[in-house]
């Protein structure tokens, strides 16, 4: 837990001040208004496999717990069209990749919707055990 | 420690990089100290949740050469990546999926 934290603090400072969420995110729809970069599709798109991953993972436990309150039907279908909101826009940006041409930023935050959505889930928060 | 925390994180460094300064010394320095934070995780990591290890070092690849361009190589690495990430998910949900109509 202790690396966690050191973590989420390296993660905050980085964000250059030791303001809020809301700095966070005017700051960061900055970033909505221009196109992106390859380095940031390929790390968003390693972070949203990652987050997909370990939705598999809330899956894999909702099979055999279905009843549990972390597998209610409306949780899981949040899981679900996060993924695959995430993937569609994982797809299309995949699509400028290979076509050559600047992904819009638009996507790419679609992307980033996606991976907060799910890290907001139960896949995530809920405390889901390790399958 | 599980993958949710691991993912919990990365989603968190992932926002946070678009912050990142584009250049100077403190730029290299946070960088330098999430790269090393996120290399000590990598053997816990393979002794958890070995789905995980590609795409941690991915980033730290990515990571270290900030400006490089992403290769060919490792474009069609995180192809494949996708593919086996969107096959497990999909194989995970089958018959519990709402919008499927399922339970």
């Amino acid at each position: 837990m202790k690396k966690i934290i050191v973590l989420l603090v390296v993660a905050l400072a980085a964000t250059g001040c030791s303001k809020t969420f809301q700095t966070w995110q005017s700051v960061y729809q900055q970033v909505t208004s221009a196109t992106v970069t390859p380095q940031q599709i390929y790390l968003a798109t390693n972070t949203f496999d990652g987050v997909e991953a370990t939705a598999t993972q809330y899956l894999l436990y909702c099979k055999g717990h279905l009843t549990s309150d972390l597998c209610d039907s409306l949780d899981r279908r949040v899981v679900f069209r996060a993924v695959r909101s995430g993937r569609a826009a994982r797809d299309k940006l995949k699509e400028y990749r290979v076509a050559g041409t600047n992904a819009p930023a638009a996507v790419y935050n679609t992307l980033v919707a996606a991976i907060n959505s799910i890290n907001a889930s139960k896949a995530v928060s809920g405390g889901v055990p390790q399958q | 420690m599980n993958s949710v925390a691991i993912s919990a994180l990365l989603a968190v460094i992932e926002n946070a990089l678009p912050l990142l300064p584009s250049s100077g010394s403190s730029a290299v320095s946070l960088i330098a100290s999430i790269i090393k934070a996120l290399e000590t995780w990598v053997p816990i990591i393979v002794g958890e949740f070995k789905a995980l290890v590609p795409i941690v070092k991915n980033i730290i690849t990515v990571l270290k050469a900030k400006d490089a361009p992403i290769t060919d190589e490792q474009w069609a690495i995180l192809d494949a990546l996708d593919a086996q990430c969107d096959a497990d998910f999909e194989a995970a949900g089958k018959g519990i999926d709402p919008d499927a109509g399922d339970a």
